[in-house]
């Protein structure tokens, strides 16, 4: 028990210092380090994380990064998932003919394979951040449209919704008080399921070359390193990026599980057994 | 869990097809034409160096179908892919479809080895990890799976080039044959293999946590069901247990996430190939973003999209045939 606490409290503190990290980067965005240092420099007590071939330190490049990869990944996740609610909302409200049509629609947005489209259309933009971000989501929502209709069909199988509809409760009411709050573990296992996944396709076009170039990421980072493969110093040039990429994206599945788990407790749901 | 939602019918899985194919068409036009400024400079960009003249631009518009009004490129656009014409490669001075011939077997290969890889380990693992759920190991298999999956497709296949390429130097880095290889027969196939061995096994590996966690689910779902405490009653034996009661049933709900295996897959190959060096049309796309040969490019990704609603399609009939036999 004292070991899954501590690993609750890990996992709190790893989301913390995020949140943290995010809002301090943007309130006092740090600036590209400067090329002063010795290039390829191994770690260090001066350069903690070693330098790359510029001599710019690399643990200030892997924060400059940080609040940038991550506040993109949290909005399109948000995003994705608030669009997918509005349509599934629609198709389950609308009258059925209509609701029939939009699920035949999305199922077949639902072919086009995310990561495809959006690389075709980044290779003519460059995108900056909010065009990546529309990118992101543009391709992403119809994954999820599908399992939040079915639920808001159960959902709205409910007294309580039949009641609020018969008072004379309106569409947004509905959604906002007696459609959300019932559906929020889901929500919120799907949002950071589309945070994972608009993280690292965020860094995969990074480092396909396919975002704007002046906005650091973890992804360009590895593919700035990728040329030195052969040098020794390429271990510590893909290591930080690539864990700091990976260490991200790991815990944000772990504040989502415990997330969920908490969302379905508030709810009154039982306590997982095990 | 979201489901791909598979067509009821042979007709309505071609129709389905069509109109994701024709919408992926329209996306490849529009996002060329939606940009500010005149598509044939946003085209060329950087690749021209002078400013071109009237007739050479009139040459240039006639040669990537950029001259007359926007319905007419459409109609123009469409017919020419209709002929099988992608397109004319700047940095390459040919024609995109020639390309596209030489390089798509390779990525094919890669994806087709990788994929029954991936769904071989994938179902034999789930199965595996459902029938060790509740034991001491459970979390760690768990915990494992889920780190397997946060690491991008890219970081894994640095990861790997590093380790097996770089530092134990099993696996050679980079193509798919030693430079100016002359092997024949036998030497050659094993050549082959040998530089397969480490893009195969990053593809395999990340698509495999997937469908490995999907088939536990499964299979979980299926250990709580009575004939199969009858057959445990019964005295079957556990190789019989996982190989004719628990794989084949559990097989059917792992067939139904093909469509998005293969998705993963093409998109994954991009990555390795140009992580391994490997040739394939993912690495021929990402260098002609790199030289901005936009029409390449642009020719490159429709390949790739209507590849991957192919195989969709062929997944799709399989399932649709599997379910027939009831």
């Amino acid at each position: 028990m004292t070991g899954r606490r501590a690993y609750g409290l890990l996992g709190g503190g790893a989301g913390l210092a995020g949140v943290g990290l995010i809002g301090a980067g943007l309130a006092f965005p740090l600036a590209e380090p400067a090329m002063s240092g010795p290039p390829l420099r191994p770690p260090s007590a001066d350069f903690w994380l070693g330098t790359n071939a510029l001599g710019q330190d690399l643990l200030t490049c892997v924060l400059v990064a940080a609040p940038g990869t991550m506040s993109l990944g949290l909005a399109a996740g948000v995003a994705t998932v608030g669009v997918a609610l509005l349509v599934a909302f629609a198709a389950v409200v609308l009258p059925p003919g209509i609701g029939r049509l939009i699920l035949r629609g999305v199922d077949t947005l639902m072919a086009l394979p995310a990561l495809v489209p959006a690389m075709l259309v980044a290779s003519l933009l460059r995108p900056g951040p909010g065009v990546l971000l529309l990118l992101l989501v543009a391709f992403a929502w119809p994954f999820q449209v599908r399992a939040l209709a079915a639920l808001m069909r159960r959902e709205r199988s409910r007294e309580s919704y039949r009641l609020a509809r018969g008072f004379g409760a309106g569409a947004g009411y509905l959604l906002r008080r007696h459609l959300v709050p019932r559906m929020l573990p889901v929500l919120v296992a799907l949002t950071i399921q589309d945070v994972r996944r608009a993280v690292m396709h965020a860094a995969g076009l990074a480092f396909l070359g396919l975002a704007d170039p002046t906005v650091p990421n973890w992804g360009a980072m590895l593919a700035q390193a990728l040329p030195l493969l052969h040098d020794p110093s390429a271990l510590w040039l893909i290591l930080a990026p690539a864990g700091a990429l990976s260490l991200f994206i790991f815990s944000l599945f772990q504040i989502g599980l415990r997330l969920e788990r908490w969302s379905h407790h508030a709810l009154g749901g039982r306590l997982d057994p095990r | 869990m979201s489901r791909r939602a598979t067509a009821r019918s042979l007709p309505g899985a071609v129709f389905g097809y069509a109109l994701t194919l024709t919408l992926l068409v329209c996306l490849n036009f529009v996002a060329l034409h939606a940009l500010p400024g005149d598509p044939l400079t946003v085209l060329l960009g950087d690749a021209t160096l002078v400013f071109p003249d009237e007739a050479l631009r009139a040459r240039l518009a006639d040669l990537h179908g950029l001259d007359g009004s926007l319905g007419e490129r459409f109609l123009r656009y469409v017919g020419r892919l209709a002929r099988g014409d992608l397109g004319w490669s700047l940095s390459h001075a040919a024609p995109v479809r020639d390309l596209v011939i030489q390089m798509l077997p390779w990525t094919l290969a890669l994806v087709a080895c990788a994929s029954v890889l991936a769904f071989v380990l994938g179902l034999g693992g789930g199965v595996e990890a459902a029938l060790r759920h509740g034991s001491r190991e459970n979390p760690w298999i768990l915990a494992t799976l889920a780190f397997l999956d946060s690491i991008p497709p890219f970081v894994k296949a640095i990861l790997i080039l590093f380790v097996f390429g770089l530092w134990l130097e099993v696996v050679p880095t980079a193509g798919a044959l030693a430079p100016f290889s002359d092997t024949t027969g036998l030497a050659r196939a094993l050549e082959l293999a040998h530089h397969a061995v480490a893009p195969v096994a990053t593809l395999a590996v990340h698509e495999t946590s997937k469908l490995l966690l999907f088939a536990r689910g499964t299979t979980l779902a299926l250990l709580s069901r009575p004939f199969l405490t009858v057959a445990v009653a019964k005295g079957v034996g556990p190789w019989r247990l996982r190989r004719a009661y628990l794989a084949p049933n559990a097989l059917a709900a792992v067939v139904a996430r093909t469509a998005a295996l293969m998705s993963g897959m093409m998109a994954g190959a991009v990555f390795v190939e140009t992580v391994f060096a490997y040739p394939g049309i993912g690495r021929l796309a990402v260098e002609a973003i790199a030289v901005r040969d936009l029409p390449l490019a642009q020719g490159l990704f429709l390949v790739l999209g209507a590849v991957i609603l192919t195989l969709n399609l062929v997944a799709d009939l399989i399932v649709l045939r599997l379910d027939a036999r009831g």
